[in-house]
């Protein structure tokens, strides 16, 4: 019961001059990159990519210093990044290499993560596990992932800078409802990460969603439900700064499902629809289609449904609050970042990473190589390095395809404009499970 | 109220009559079609190839083509299927399985006549008969083994149910009903739906009451499962044939390899090319036995054989999770110190595995790895140091769960010596592999053959056996 949500979530003290790993170089090199402002604000592509290309040896020493049963040096000789097994790297290495030690979010399912943990992450109380929703069509169980207090530590600096950057300012103050249970913050990354960040920056962090008693083979899916008073407390307050981070399901069910009667129940309990955030107040979302009735087919079909009735302002004349879209996978310590949007805008919804996330986009999924200068609105093959995640090599294809969009080194949002460090793109879609054509049954 | 005092509504008992108006006049046609000739019989299937070839029997084609591509067959595997078709029904080819000295026919035919009665001794003789009823049990994704069971079925003198499904059903009565034959008379279609409750009451109904003496069952582990299951309750004790899913593999003399490195290369790619490697024939593991002193590897082997791959690459299909879980096999490989030889240009749709000793995927676990139902022109070469390791490898060849369902090895496809190949014919009785082949049989069948150890044409007739020395005349 460490955790600063009624027990649940990432403890507010992470003790990391207890980790060992502290000390070493890779991660004081991260810590003064973190430590030298927002890099977002001020990077230019070139600089993250040689801030990248400078910290890729370091990233990959790391990992040998900290090997646990030689796993990376067999894995670095095996993919041919190293010469030898002794861990000694190969000379000529790109960042296009990082490519070589890809893992599918599929590996990290069950104990796939296991092998992979470095020394200190390795049977480890300080940190935790993460698990996806379980919802991927086709696997076996979800993603399980461990993070260390460590790395956890770097993820609020990280993340960090993505919310501030996207919102335009640092963020300190203000009040935040999660539209899920406290109880998610313990397994849920995006749950955990996001309001661990808040809660640090000294965001009043509440929750919209409880965990209801029920039968004992029942999952906490199938018991949460609304907590009506946290979410008439969270929407009657006068504070000016108000972030709504729900999902997109979350905002279906609050506010477009409700027909009739039972939307004027929802209004009775709720005092919403509308919901004012304040004149700062932003709509964060996340989620993805997950869960929603197969006619939403777009998140920006929901927010534009509910655009009106989320409002950036303490009255009806308020505007519609900025809307500000996220991926978040189990599978990445980071966020990749919408900016405001109109919830009423047909700009297409880039995300953008951090720069200690080394992005690629792949050819295909039969053909993994990055590609040099991806066409804009094209698809391709996500593939990403989490540089500052250091539990084991975060080099994730998530199995996800998305639009390389325009490469702009500055971009204008709601809330003003942009400076760029590193491309976005677009999220399109999850890749398709297709077992293909079969005739040896009938082939005799 | 409306509505409150309707009566329930009546459920029809379940009966397979009542569906199938001709399931009790198929006795009568029994005894019909043993009335008849079977060289008629035989004569009229004959004219089927002559009738493919006219612009009626084009038109019959093309439309078959036409219903398959709709029905989203892959068109390579289409064009394959429809052209072998036609080969099934040339004369040499229907004269050779029928009169084959290897089955029970080949006796049959006397100085250019086909008599029923085959004098053995002066008191043995016998006849070769129909069985009667035979159910055909046909799989979704391929029209040729189905439509050569009824065929056959048909000539032999029997009458045919068939079980399609609804994918491809469409696709072979379409065929049976047009070629200029009586055959369509005597085949009758079920097409029972697996999803359906009352269709699988019907079906489970037909298996135990129906007096089948054959049910000829082409599908994979789910539905020879159902079938054998229920067969058993049948009275009438039908015979189970069951074409399940089977593997094929290749065994290369490394000297051989050595000497021969463009012809194995060439001859290898087409094996593993032809229908995208689903073949029960197609090579899905391959050895190569060092019978060298020398330690040179065969790197410009595998060079060539991606390079054989490449010319003769159909893309069959995407299937896009298959291909990252493919991807995972493939560093599972490159892991435990396999080598992995991708296409430049096709990517991982062209994977070639060099590993020694043993399968590198023996120890993979199901979530990691792609079943040889679901990838293409994929293939494990194992480098072993003595002959004598083969039995055990093959032997484990389908317990792993790259493939899964795979009852046995079909068939060897062998590049070596003559003593070499010996040795193999030696190794394939051991295994109870069904065929030794040189590659061009990796795909075509030889009339004669067997079909999996047994020969439909056997399967669908048995010997009346007339004894003693009462005299007779050829009954006619």
């Amino acid at each position: 019961m460490a955790g600063p949500f009624s027990g649940y979530g990432i403890e507010s003290d992470l003790r990391i001059e207890n980790s060992p790993t502290s000390t070493d170089p890779y991660y004081q090199e991260l810590s003064d990159v973190l430590s030298s402002g927002n890099i977002l604000e001020t990077y230019s592509f070139e600089d993250t990519t040689k801030l990248q290309q400078r910290l890729l040896y370091p990233y990959l020493e790391y990992f040998i210093r900290n090997d646990n049963n030689n796993y990376y040096k067999n894995l670095f000789y095996n993919r041919g990044i190293a010469k030898n097994k002794k861990g000694e790297l190969k000379s000529d290495l790109q960042l296009h290499d990082l490519i070589k030690l890809r893992t599918h979010s599929d590996d990290l399912r069950g104990d796939g993560q296991k092998d992979r943990l470095v020394k200190h992450a390795v049977g480890s109380d300080s940190g935790m596990f993460f698990k996806s929703s379980g919802t991927t069509v086709g696997t076996t169980g979800p993603v399980d992932v461990f993070r260390s207090n460590l790395t956890l530590s770097l993820s609020r600096l990280t993340n960090g800078n993505l919310i501030d950057w996207s919102i335009g300012k640092k963020i300190d103050h203000g009040e935040c409802l999660f539209h899920m249970a406290p109880e998610m913050t313990d397994f849920l990354a995006f749950a955990a990460i996001g309001s661990d960040f808040l809660r640090h920056r000294g965001l009043d962090v509440s929750f919209g969603a409880k965990v209801n008693s029920g039968p004992a083979d029942t999952t906490i899916w199938q018991r949460i439900g609304p907590d009506i008073g946290e979410m008439r407390k969270f929407f009657s307050s006068p504070s000016d700064t108000k972030y709504f981070i729900a999902s997109g399901v979350g905002l279906y069910k609050m506010f477009m499902e409700p027909v009739g009667l039972r939307k004027f129940a929802m209004k009775l309990m709720l005092n919403a629809p509308p919901v004012y955030l304040g004149k700062d107040g932003v709509l964060m979302i996340g989620g993805g289609l997950k869960r929603l009735p197969e006619e939403i087919t777009s998140l920006s079909q929901v927010v534009q449904a509910t655009g009106e009735n989320i409002i950036a302002g303490d009255n009806r004349n308020g505007d519609p609050a900025p809307v500000i879209d996220m991926l978040g996978l189990t599978e990445s310590i980071n966020v990749f970042i919408g900016v405001p949007t109109s919830p009423f805008s047909d700009e297409p919804w880039v995300k953008y990473p951090h720069p200690l996330t080394y992005v690629a986009l792949l050819n295909s999924p039969n053909d993994l190589t990055p590609v040099e200068n991806p066409e804009p609105g094209k698809e391709y093959l996500l593939f990403y390095v989490n540089l500052m995640t250091l539990d084991y090599v975060e080099a994730i294809v998530p199995g996800d395809f998305v639009l390389a969009s325009e490469a702009k080194g500055t971009i204008t949002t709601a809330l003003g404009d942009r400076n760029v460090a590193q491309p976005g793109f677009i999220y399109s879609r999850r890749a398709e499970q297709n077992e293909g054509f079969k005739i040896r049954e009938g082939c005799g | 109220m409306i509505g409150f005092f309707k009566g329930r509504k009546q459920e029809e008992p379940i009966d397979i009559r009542n569906r199938f108006n001709w399931i009790d006049e198929l006795e009568n046609q029994k005894l019909d079609l043993s009335s008849q000739d079977f060289e008629a019989r035989l004569t009229e299937i004959k004219s089927v190839h002559p009738f493919l070839k006219s612009e009626d029997g084009q038109r019959l084609i093309q439309s078959l083509y036409d219903d398959m591509i709709g029905i989203g067959f892959p068109e390579e595997s289409i064009k394959i299927e429809l052209d072998l078709l036609s080969e099934i029904f040339s004369l040499k080819t229907l004269d050779l399985m029928f009169f084959n000295p290897s089955n029970g026919l080949g006796n049959s035919f006397h100085e250019g006549q086909f008599q029923d009665l085959v004098e053995v001794d002066q008191s043995y003789s016998y006849l070769v008969v129909p069985k009667g009823l035979i159910l055909v049990v046909g799989s979704s994704n391929t029209i040729l083994p189905v439509i050569t069971s009824i065929v056959l079925s048909y000539i032999c003198g029997n009458v045919t149910v068939c079980q399609l499904s609804k994918l491809n059903g469409g696709v072979i009565s379409k065929f049976i009903d047009g070629i200029p034959s009586q055959c369509s008379a005597y085949t009758h279609y079920i097409g029972l739906d697996h999803a359906d409750p009352v269709d699988v009451g019907i079906l489970k109904q037909a298996l135990i009451e129906v007096p089948w003496n054959v049910i000829n069952v082409w599908g994979g582990e789910d539905a020879n499962n159902f079938y054998f299951r229920n067969v058993a309750k049948n009275p009438a004790r039908p015979r189970v044939l069951n074409m399940e899913p089977l593997t094929g593999i290749v065994i290369i003399q490394k000297s051989y390899l050595q000497n021969n490195q463009k012809k194995v290369s060439a001859e290898l790619a087409r094996s593993i090319c032809e229908m995208g490697q689903q073949l029960c024939s197609s090579p899905t593991e391959g050895y190569i036995v060092d019978d060298c002193d020398s330690d040179d590897e065969v790197d410009a082997f595998f060079t060539d054989l991606i390079d054989d791959l490449e010319r003769r690459f159909v893309d069959f299909e995407n299937f896009e999770t298959s291909y990252f879980k493919l991807d995972r096999m493939l560093t599972f490989a490159q892991d435990h110190q396999s080598r992995v030889h991708l296409s430049k240009k096709y990517g991982n749709k062209i994977s070639v595995i060099q590993s020694k000793d043993q399968s590198v995927f023996e120890h993979l676990d199901d979530t990691q790895s792609v079943s040889i139902h679901e990838r293409r022109n994929f293939l494990e070469l194992i480098r072993v140091g003595s002959f004598a390791s083969l039995l055990g490898l093959i032997r484990r060849v389908g317990q792993k769960h790259t493939h899964r369902e795979i009852k046995k090895v079909q068939t060897i496809l062998v590049f070596g010596d003559q003593g070499f190949n010996t040795e193999v014919l030696r190794l394939a009785k051991k295994v109870g592999a069904y065929r030794v082949v040189d590659s061009r049989y990796i795909f075509e069948r030889h009339p004669l053959e067997a079909l999996d150890g047994s020969h439909l044409i056997n399967e669908f007739t048995y010997h009346l056996s007339v004894i003693g020395s009462v005299p007779y005349q050829q009954p006619g």
